[in-house]
């Protein structure tokens, strides 16, 4: 039981960076980089789990209540935050991508000369 | 305690809002934001250097709001400049200062948040030198990642740097994500964020095979900034298409930042309790040899100058790599004289081949042959510059140089000498061999077959584009 988190963690990241390697669609790329942020969320909030733990919110509860981990709460949440700039981001480039060059595969996007 | 530490991540990030506001009320008059950009910048640069001043007499130590240690336990979050953090932002905020110096001219038009993104980049840069908190870490790295990222796609006129960009973003998000991932797990076994608790931690537990796996993902994450084979092929395709001052950030300082953070990392978290030190070194040291040598390779066949020039930051990523891996207080402290040095050299490459770029409208060696005669002075620096590259004395990269070769040779390892001659060799006789086509004629001007010269004239017709810049939005 106490693994399970881990698993699920490792399985996300393995699908996500499946995708990200065998993509044809920038779209389609940038979702499956965050199903490999999303692993992150998963194994921050597994590692702050305590078993029969009450928010940590210590308002009407007694001090000595066991609560889970507020500090990888406030991780997960930045990584959130953070996920959401760099998803912004690319999807704006995806968008400049179609504008200019109507493609949104990433082989037809290669026009470097070396 | 004063709050020098604090200003050199507040100024930049303060500026940058305060050009976003000035921006659309400004009109025309963009020279006010360049002067601000250059400002704000040139203002880090001093205070940093005040920083590694006051650092000879030991670290500084920053706890923001105050909230400092209470029996050992961390519970703020600090900054930690040392002689090498200091340093290793200064040489971040000098080479902002002359990027966007440069930019000046380089840019007939430009966007504001052009001058925007270059001071978070720089805050990012900072920040991620100076911070004592692992997660924080992650944080400033993709700080530093997302403003790269939208400088690397500044000017979205060609397929390239929009595939460029986004072959870095992705790429480089992965490693954060990866490092998340380490910081996270590590978190889980010591309880502590902050790098010298968990370096404490780690000390007094005999550390088992989940600090090993989190220290690989750190590592793995941090890899793949620092541009070290197999994770190297981002690299030169952003720094293909970047426009040149970022390409002085990308190349100059930031793949450094990666290698600097997993010696931090190495250091002063994980250390000798890691154990399995001998393994370590081996594997850096095989990564970094690579990594040298694959990229003064593909360095000596490219004829792009500004892909050539980034082949070579691969290699010198390499040589630091293996600086860093003997593990020896010499080897690091050659790869600091050496890191600054390339910056400040590859700096001035990058900057020569923007000005060539804006005045004869290519990059392409073949092409330019011998049509650099006219610009003189930029053929001199160039020159001046490939000599350095070269790790030729007087410069500070054969300094540098010098100091991994004798820790390599005081370790039993005379080969990597040898090797490091050898890249060296390659990457500057690269380097040289553009110098004296370009702006000196030398040699027999290569023949122009179709291809290369439909090539060149499709660049030629790119350099409008390149002067001057997308309209402001």
């Amino acid at each position: 039981m106490q693994y399970f988190p881990f698993v699920v963690v490792a399985w996300i990241l393995g699908v996500g960076l499946y995708g990200i390697v065998t993509s044809r669609h920038l779209v389609h790329l940038i979702m499956c980089l965050i199903v490999v942020q999303s692993s992150t969320y998963v194994l921050l909030l597994g590692v702050g789990y305590v078993t029969g733990a009450v928010a940590p919110y210590f308002y009407d509860i007694g001090v000595h209540t066991p609560a889970v981990d507020p500090v990888v709460q406030a991780l997960a949440l930045t990584d959130v935050v953070v996920e959401a700039a760099v998803t912004a981001l690319l999807l704006a480039f995806a968008v400049q991508a179609h504008k200019r060059f109507g493609t949104l595969d990433p082989q037809e996007l290669v026009s470097l000369k070396g | 305690m004063d709050h020098l530490l604090a200003l050199v991540v507040a100024v930049p990030l303060l500026t940058a809002v305060a050009i976003f506001a000035a921006g659309p009320l400004l009109g025309d008059r963009r020279r006010v934001l360049d002067a601000m950009a250059i400002g704000a910048a040139a203002s880090v640069a001093v205070m940093l250097a005040v920083i590694m001043v006051r650092t000879a007499g030991g670290d500084q130590v920053y706890w923001f709001g105050g909230f400092r240690p209470a029996r050992g336990i961390a519970i703020g979050i600090d900054f930690e400049a040392g002689s090498l953090s200091a340093g290793l932002a200064s040489l971040a905020a000098v080479l902002v200062t002359a990027a966007m110096t440069f930019s000046w001219r380089y840019f007939r038009r430009v966007a504001t948040y052009y001058h925007a993104l270059m001071l978070i980049f720089l805050a990012g840069m900072t920040g991620f030198c100076l911070t004592g908190d692992i997660f924080d870490l992650f944080v400033w790295f993709e700080l530093m990642g997302v403003a790269a990222y939208a400088l690397t796609a500044y000017r979205p006129e060609e397929r390239g740097s929009l595939q460029g960009a986004l072959n870095f973003a992705v790429t480089n998000s992965v490693g954060a994500y990866l490092s998340l991932s380490g910081i996270g797990l590590i978190y889980g076994r010591t309880g502590a964020l902050n790098m010298a608790q968990i370096g404490t931690y780690i000390g007094r537990h005999p550390p088992d095979g989940l600090v090993t796996v989190a220290f690989l993902l750190i590592v793995a994450g941090l890899l793949i900034k620092g541009a070290i084979v197999p994770f190297h092929f981002w690299l030169a395709d952003a720094h293909a298409v970047a426009p040149t001052p970022v390409c002085v950030l990308l190349s100059g300082v930031m793949v450094e930042l990666g290698l600097y953070g997993i010696a931090r990392v190495y250091w002063s978290v994980f250390g000798l309790a890691l154990g399995h030190r001998a393994a370590i070194s081996h594997v850096f040291l095989a990564l970094g040899v690579l990594t040298a040598v694959v990229g003064a390779l593909f360095c000596f066949r490219e004829r792009h100058i500004k892909r050539m020039l980034a082949f070579s930051t691969i290699s010198h990523a390499g040589m630091f790599l293996a600086g860093i891996a003997l593990f020896t207080p010499l080897g690091l402290a050659g790869v600091a004289v050496y890191v600054a040095g390339h910056g400040l050299v590859k700096a001035a490459l990058f900057l020569c081949v923007g000005i060539v770029l804006h005045r004869l409208g290519s990059v392409n060696e073949t092409w330019l042959h011998g049509r650099g005669r006219p610009l003189r002075v930029t053929g001199v620096v160039f020159t001046l510059a490939a000599l350095g590259l070269a790790d030729l004395p007087p410069f500070a990269t054969f300094l540098g140089k010098g100091y991994i070769d004798e820790s390599a040779w005081a370790h039993g390892l005379p080969w990597v000498m040898g090797v490091f001659v050898a890249c060296a060799i390659l990457t500057g006789g690269s380097v040289f061999r553009v110098a004296g086509g370009v702006f000196y004629g030398l040699g027999d001007a290569p023949s122009e077959d179709p291809a290369m010269a439909a090539m060149a004239a499709e660049e030629t017709s790119e350099t409008d584009s390149t002067s001057s810049g997308p309209r402001s939005p």
